[in-house]
């Protein structure tokens, strides 16, 4: 019996990790086939900046950071939709900028993706501002805290600052009624606590990638209003958007129908790590035997 | 299946890397090569464009801001702009080895403001108020007045679990007795962080898994 077993762990140890791809895109496959939904809940971490975007008086202005590349765009992008979504539908006015040279792209998909398909009454100009890129790191951030015409002479098609109604009343950052960075590394939502929402006590929400999140984990509360840590903090964000606003009820929103995909792959990842310990705990009788 | 020409091109740039799964070979290896050659371009002109362009040649000479935006009114010259741009030109005397101890130059000014901008900040942000906030808390209490034992309990972990770390990481007295009993709850904090940071970047890799096969399935077949 038990050399059947010290065998067993032998063939563990050396499974081909073929297999284990195999199986994966097997089960990922399937489930996107199948259309898997799984219940989302928004958590205290993203609760707090839910209520900040619900609770601000309409009109008020929004800083929108997108620093993130198409690499992490999978994660980055559903929150940067499901925030742009909330903020417009409570009639907020909205800046986009980024700190990565990537960033006009993400910020041309947002507002391609969402303003432009499900607010066709909103104007650039007008009820947001397209800033984009600007090189600098966290010195950008610094020069914006001074003086947003320090950093942008006018928006990405050429329109001075202050003709933009979007910006109106809006000289610095502090003027900002709250603060979101989007954020796949650095430069990025540390930068932003550094030297934005530390030092001038600005309401800073996040989003970050998964690998990103247990960093940024400390400075909530206190130092960050709230925080939506990879797709799962995405998949909540949606899900509080579906429990608030009934118009959000039937939508189909692109975290959550990641969700069940992951829980899945989790699943199976999980499985095979026991296994992988199984077959080591197995060997390791083995050899204790053979001794 | 998609009729747009974008769509297969990357649906099959997206096949040859996934074939590197079942072993390296020549569908891989041409990926590989078109997006580092593609990267590369692209990244030289965004960069020659974005930041070159509006930051050194639309200051000194304003009216070029007319080449990217043709609607726009030229600001003010900016002298000030030189310097940057000088700074620049000498990093690139690394280039000829007589010269190539005036790129100490620039490379000076931006480690000592970086440093500068940065000390002061990660003073303040990750050091005093990280340790305020790890102990301001201590009992939560909700607006009824009753305490909120889920918070408290929150607060004392974290709590425990940074003067446990913090122990860990004293090495001026041998981790014996009741010391030796903190370095090892510091250590099993450190594992369950670690876990939770593995769990993490196990998530975002399946998130981008999941996105390419959605673009496979439904954006390529329209199966989904």
């Amino acid at each position: 019996m038990r050399r059947r077993g010290a065998d067993w762990g032998a063939r563990l140890a050396g499974l081909d990790r073929r297999w284990i791809y195999l199986i994966l895109a097997a089960g990922l496959i399937l489930t996107l086939l199948t259309g898997l939904r799984l219940p989302e809940r928004p958590s205290i971490l993203v609760e707090p900046l839910y209520e900040r975007v619900e609770n601000l008086p309409p009109g008020s202005p929004i800083l929108l950071s997108l620093d993130y590349t198409p690499s992490t765009a999978p994660e980055l992008e559903p929150m940067a939709f499901a925030v742009v979504r909330h903020a417009l539908l409570k009639g907020h006015r909205l800046c986009f900028v980024s700190l990565y040279p990537e960033g006009d792209n993400q910020i041309a998909r947002v507002t391609e993706g969402v303003i432009a398909r499900e607010f066709p009454a909103v104007r650039a100009g007008r009820d947001f501002a397209v800033l984009g890129y600007k090189a600098g790191n966290e010195m950008v951030i610094n020069a914006l805290a001074q003086r947003l015409d320090s950093m942008y002479a006018g928006d990405l098609e050429g329109r001075p600052l202050a003709e933009l109604p979007a910006l109106a009343g809006v000289h610095r950052l502090a003027d900002f009624a709250l603060v979101v960075a989007f954020s796949a590394g650095t430069p990025g939502l540390k930068e932003w606590i550094l030297f934005a929402g530390d030092p001038l006590g600005l309401p800073l929400g996040g989003g970050c990638n998964g690998a990103g999140a247990p960093q940024f984990l400390p400075y909530f509360p206190h130092q960050l209003l709230g925080l939506m840590g990879g797709i799962k903090g995405a998949a909540e964000y949606e899900a509080a958007l579906r429990l608030g606003h009934p118009e959000f009820h039937q939508r189909t929103m692109r975290a959550t129908e990641g969700m069940g995909p992951q829980a899945v792959a989790h699943c199976i990842i999980i499985a095979f790590v026991l296994l992988g310990n199984l077959g080591l705990l197995l060997s390791r009788r083995r050899r204790e035997d053979a001794t | 299946m998609s009729g747009s020409l974008e769509v297969w091109i990357a649906s099959l740039l997206t096949l040859m890397v996934f074939s590197f799964l079942w072993r390296d070979n020549p569908l891989y290896k041409f990926a590989e090569h078109l997006f580092v050659g593609v990267s590369a371009a692209y990244f030289m002109v965004l960069a020659f464009w974005s930041t070159l362009w509006p930051n050194a040649v639309v200051k000194l000479v304003p009216a070029a801001v007319r080449v990217t935006q043709p609607g726009a009114e030229p600001g003010a010259f900016e002298p000030l702009a030189i310097v940057p741009v000088l700074l620049g030109l000498l990093m690139l005397c690394r280039l000829w080895p007589r010269l190539a101890w005036l790129s100490r130059w620039p490379t000076a000014f931006a480690i000592g403001t970086t440093a500068g901008y940065n000390l002061t900040r990660y003073l303040r942000t990750d050091f005093l108020n990280q340790i305020s906030t790890t102990v301001q808390d201590g009992i939560v209490v909700q607006q009824a007045g009753r305490v909120a034992w889920g918070g408290t309990l929150d607060q004392i972990l974290v709590l425990a679990g940074t003067v446990c770390g913090l122990v860990y990481f004293t090495y001026s007295r041998p981790h014996r007795g009741y010391y030796g009993g903190m370095a090892r709850v510091g250590v099993a904090f450190m594992m369950v962080t670690f876990g939770a940071s593995f769990g993490y970047a196990v998530m975002g890799r399946v998130a981008v898994l999941v996105s390419r096969l959605q673009e496979l399935l439904g954006g390529w077949l329209g199966l989904l």
